[in-house]
């Protein structure tokens, strides 16, 4: 009983000095957001202070953030959406009918580095009038959530017992009414996680917007450059930047964590 | 109610054929079973004539209607699945109700319908739960409850006990032949037990490698199978099978093989005569084979296992090198090692071709 204490107490401190590396990093920037230019530059670093929401103010009204959170609201929400719209049928097709060549295309848009694509991008859409639009954006951040989302639910649908459908289609339904009443709510877990997966690289993806957006659709990320000028950087705005950037992905990690851990691991173990 | 009839039906999956000239006319009411080893082709048959599988050539009629091109929702049919396929989002009313609700029919209609198939089955205090919070016999009746409710033309039904243990399987067998005898539908049953095929099919359809091999009543399968294939599948224990030879005697013809001289019947004679000086296959089954001595066999078996089952004794014996297994009276048990004489009743007993496997008689 002593050793099974003793192994839980040195199991809990492993945990804790592996998660200092990945925590520290998180709570200096939220205490920073709430500092003032120089209790954040100060050494040794300053824990107790009174914290001070002229970053955030700056952030919102000097700088505009809600517009730059608009914008990446509502490309990560396209990208997401129109991903599931077509990567959900399209992955139920790869599972059920063996289109493993089909499959493999589409993955090899993943592999590809991305920045492989952005210089073609830049010229068919400047062409075409695009740049700066929430078209080409979203456009581009479906080249990566569409495959991941295909990804997961391939492995998904490879699990649902066939003849589910196939009982479906005997009581009364068509192939696309058993993939909506019978196949889609069953697969609620891992469309959890294909959703938070896609919504999260769209939300944080920095390089596509770089090279596609200007002034309209500057998103997040990029906006926080900003905050960056010759003559100095606004520590405090950055850092309340990078928590309004990260809270939506901590929010929804947090609430769905469950269904993505079991959805990136399934497959691992039979049953 | 309807009748079925498949003509030349065939399947292929690139190069194999896993279902070859499939022929069966499926009267009004009849139960029919198809059973056969696993890969004979049964499940693949019945898939096709739900039309969850398309076949390769060939028709299918269900009440008169071609349905060969039509999807399983056309067809008139309700199936129940080894794995039960119970929707686990829904409880066990949606379940029921799920067929009825895509036909637009009505919510009390559904409701009167969806309780009384309920209170058929023994399942009316389960409406409310979701399929996992089921046992596997329940499970079961719940299937079959979504395939009553439907009222089809035909039932099918693919090892719908496989997955139960053996006690439930036996009085889940009771409650559908009840069923059948209750709703008196059409069903095509299919099942690798010949225990199920005989207890409860008006005819059984045996299956091997794609073809069928006989189509009968249950009596008359066991009575009299087409070929070898048939006899040993059908029967439990097993027929015995003993490869031996024609000898024309004095007397007349005798089978002989290692230990064993029996003189043949008469009435085989005239069907057996162009066999003789060939080698063929004696089928006998267990409770067929006396443990005594007889005039017409000179049959000496050596022990090797005695299994007591309470109600009859199986001894599990060796004729020269082949195996033989007797159905004796519970009292008889013989002591391992131990050489007996046996006596075959040459009147239930069959001959096969050695090489085709074909009845000869």
């Amino acid at each position: 009983m002593r050793n099974k204490k003793l192994t839980n107490y040195l199991w809990y401190l492993l945990i804790i000095v592996v998660a200092i590396p990945f925590l520290f990093p998180l709570a200096w920037i939220v205490l920073a957001s709430f500092k003032t230019q120089a209790q954040i530059v100060t050494t040794p670093p300053l824990w107790i202070f009174t914290p001070t929401l002229e970053n955030y103010q700056s952030v919102f009204v000097d700088q505009q953030f809600s517009r730059f959170l608009w914008n990446s609201s509502v490309i990560a929400v396209g990208s997401t959406v129109l991903s599931l719209i077509i990567g959900l049928p399209a992955a139920y097709t790869i599972s059920r009918y063996k289109q493993s060549t089909l499959g493999v295309f589409i993955l090899l848009a993943r592999l590809m580095p991305g920045i492989s694509y952005l210089i073609p991008w830049f010229m068919l859409f400047s062409r075409i009038g695009m740049v700066d639009t929430y078209t080409a954006l979203i456009a581009s951040h479906m080249l990566v959530g569409l495959p991941f989302i295909v990804w997961i639910m391939v492995n998904y649908f490879d699990g649902l017992p066939r003849e589910l459908e196939e009982a479906a289609q005997v009581d009364g339904c068509t192939l696309q009414s058993a993939f909506m009443k019978i196949v889609l709510p069953l697969s609620g877990p891992g469309i959890l996680t294909a959703t938070t997966l896609s919504f999260l690289f769209s939300w944080n993806n920095f390089m596509f917007s770089l090279v596609l957006s200007s002034e309209h659709t500057k998103t997040l990320p990029i906006a926080i450059y900003n905050f960056v000028s010759y003559a100095e950087v606004s520590w405090g705005s950055v850092m309340a930047a990078a928590v309004v950037i990260i809270l939506p992905a901590i929010i929804l990690t947090m609430i769905f964590q469950k269904y993505v851990i079991k959805g990136l691991t399934m497959g691992a173990v039979k049953g | 109610m309807a009748k079925v009839v498949c003509e030349h039906i065939v399947k292929k999956f690139g190069q194999v054929t896993a279902v070859d000239d499939f022929n069966l006319e499926i009267e009004n009411n009849e139960f029919i079973v198809i059973v056969g080893p696993s890969g004979c082709g049964k499940s693949t048959s019945l898939r096709m004539i739900a039309g969850l599988e398309d076949q390769t050539s060939g028709s299918i009629f269900i009440g008169g209607e071609l349905v060969s091109d039509k999807p399983p929702r056309d067809r008139n049919i309700a199936m129940v699945f080894q794995n039960y396929a119970l929707y686990p989002h829904m409880n066990v009313y949606d379940n029921m109700a799920f067929s009825l609700k895509l036909q637009g029919i009505a919510k009390d209609d559904i409701d009167r319908k969806v309780k009384e198939a309920a209170e058929i089955l023994n399942i009316g205090p389960y409406l409310e739960r979701k399929p996992k919070e089921l046992s596997g016999g329940q499970r079961q009746r719940v299937a079959l409850g979504r395939a009553i409710v439907r009222e089809p033309a035909v039932f099918l039904m693919d090892e719908p006990l496989s997955n139960l243990d053996a006690k439930l399987r036996v009085q889940m067998r009771t409650e559908i032949a009840k069923l059948h005898a209750r709703l008196g539908a059409t069903t095509i049953y299919v099942t690798h037990d010949q225990t199920e095929a005989m207890t409860m099919a008006d005819r059984i359809v045996v299956m091997k490698d794609g073809v069928i091999q006989q189509i009968a009543d249950p009596q008359t399968i066991y009575d009299k199978p087409v070929n070898k294939f048939v006899a040993s599948f059908i029967g439990a224990p097993p027929m015995n099978f003993i490869n031996c030879s024609f000898k024309v005697q004095t007397e007349g013809l005798e089978l002989v093989s290692d230990d064993m001289d029996v003189k043949m019947p008469q009435e085989w004679a005239a069907q057996a005569q162009k066999y003789v000086g060939s080698e063929v296959i004696l089928g006998v089954r267990p409770e067929n084979i006396r443990p005594e001595e007889s005039a017409v066999t000179n049959i000496n078996a050596l022990v090797e296992v005695v299994e007591p089952l309470g109600s009859e004794t199986l001894i599990h014996a060796k004729l020269g090198g082949q195996n033989l297994i007797v159905k004796a009276n519970p009292d008889y048990k013989p002591a391992v090692g131990e050489i007996i004489k046996l006596t075959f009743e040459m009147n239930k007993a069959h001959l096969f071709d050695r090489e085709t496997g074909v009845t000869i008689i």
